[in-house]
């Protein structure tokens, strides 16, 4: 039994020898052509077609009233919003961000701006932007309205505020660190 | 002027003519990508025309299966014909400036539906009725719990190794070379006979470019011999993306080959010795 199946083998293995195609013959083809692209390479589409982007930042630091007196407090912001950029290979776009922007003991403030960055998508990836934000809100308990403008390098933000009221307006020096993040691929 | 605001805060990338016509085929392919139906119809217009894709299909004879099936007797080789009929269908292309450049075949009925059974082990087995070697199962010490368990003990500086087992963990193979040949052996000189079911390889290149020369054999039933069958050939031309992901157009054409039971004279007559361009079967 055991010879036979050797010998089964033997001559499966040298069936197989001869075997292993169907033995087709190979057809007639032309010889392989090399397609060159011409010129520089442009990089466009393959950039992220995104362009308009969400955003959120936050900031903390110190709220400075410019009255000549030492009077400094903390502030905090939290702010949302879209980053809406020039075409997909610029890293310069509009800023939109809206939100809320408190100072300890004094300030309440709903913040809306428009401005210019430039940034890219991810974390703490914005380079510069120039936002002018309107700002309504409770100053010292009463309701005023105002301008602040802020002038973001990285991850500092330093801006001028003013805010009217019917005797005079009151300016304001705003110093935080902010975190901005804009979503997307990088 | 709400397209005229938008277009000024997007802006706007090069046209598909200039790309084409430059043979800037990587961004073609994800302007396509992203863009409209007509554009990705320009695009494989433009990269089927430089790809030039030629095609042959050759029906397997009865001589050419026996001649392959030498160690089967005549009876086996009859059971194994009546059973499948193995084409072959051969694929090349030029080499075009893109990052990737897939390609399959199928034969498939005039609805679509799919003929063509691709020559695996499993394929093959059923063809000539014979019972496939199990898959063999090992076990090893080398796999994440393992590392994670080590890394545990490498960082508390071996206090959790008290409270740490390390365990096999089993994982399964395909049987050797040998197992299959004991126990089917047909299949196995089928699978040896269709280059281990074909598949593609890179035409070689100088340039970053990718070019397909590609082998395939397919089972189809014979025994519906008035089934009409037709030859689907896709093709996906890809570009990567200068951050994650990646773009692709597809190509699908097919080509009708006519009813099985005359399909290796059809082949014969369309193909003949020599490959031929898939753009002569556009209209067909």
């Amino acid at each position: 039994m055991r010879i036979a199946l050797i010998a089964w083998l033997v001559a499966l293995a040298n069936a197989r020898a001869d075997a292993g195609s169907f033995e087709l013959s190979e057809p007639a083809a032309p010889p392989p052509r090399e397609i060159v692209e011409q010129g520089g390479e442009p990089v466009y589409y393959r950039l992220p077609p995104q362009t308009v982007h969400w955003i959120s930042r936050s900031a903390l630091g110190l709220h400075s009233r410019m009255t000549g007196e030492n009077d400094h407090a903390f502030t905090l912001d939290a702010l949302l919003g879209r980053l809406i950029r020039f075409g997909r290979p610029s890293s310069y776009g509009l800023w939109i961000e809206g939100g809320y922007s408190y100072v300890m003991g004094r300030e309440h403030l709903a913040v809306f701006g428009i401005g210019l960055a430039q940034s890219k998508p991810g974390f703490v990836s914005t380079k510069f932007a120039i936002i002018p934000h309107l700002i309504a809100g409770r100053i010292d308990d009463e309701m005023r309205t105002g301008v602040r403008t802020s002038l973001i390098i990285a991850n500092f933000e330093i801006a001028h505020q003013i805010a009217f009221s019917a005797d005079r307006p009151i300016h304001e020096l705003h110093l935080v660190m902010t975190f901005p993040f804009v979503s997307g691929l990088r | 002027m709400r397209a005229l605001l938008a277009l000024a805060l997007v802006g706007c990338g090069p046209n598909l003519q200039t790309l084409a016509s430059k043979r800037h085929y990587r961004e073609a392919v994800c302007a396509a990508n992203d863009g409209s139906g007509d554009d990705r119809a320009f695009v494989r217009r433009a990269l089927t025309k430089d790809a030039d894709p030629h095609i042959h299909v050759e029906v397997v004879r009865h001589d050419q299966l026996a001649r392959a099936l030498a160690g089967a007797s005549s009876g086996e080789r009859d059971r194994i014909a009546g059973r499948a009929q193995f084409v072959r269908v051969q694929l090349r292309t030029h080499v075009v400036p893109v990052d990737g450049l897939d390609a399959s075949v199928d034969l498939v009925e005039p609805g679509g539906g799919s003929l063509g059974h691709p020559a695996t082990w499993e394929q093959l087995a059923e063809v000539t009725g014979e019972k496939l070697p199990p898959k063999q199962t090992h076990s090893s010490y080398l796999h994440g719990g393992t590392l994670l368990r080590g890394a545990a003990a490498f960082f508390t500086l071996g206090l959790s190794l008290p409270f740490t087992t390390f365990r096999r963990r089993s994982y399964e193979t395909d049987a050797p070379d040998e197992a299959y040949l004991m126990s089917a052996p047909l299949a196995h000189a089928l699978r040896d006979a269709t280059a281990y079911g074909g598949g593609c390889r890179a035409v070689p290149s100088r340039s970053t470019g990718h070019g397909l020369a590609c082998t395939w054999y397919l089972a189809i039933d014979p025994a519906d011999r008035q089934r009409e069958v037709a030859l689907s050939v896709s093709l996906a031309y890809r570009s990567a993306r200068k951050t994650e992901g990646h773009c692709a157009v597809r190509e699908t054409q097919t080509i009708k080959l006519g009813r099985i039971d005359a399909l290796a004279q059809r082949t014969t007559k369309t193909f003949g010795p020599r490959m031929r361009a898939l753009r002569d079967f556009t209209i067909e």
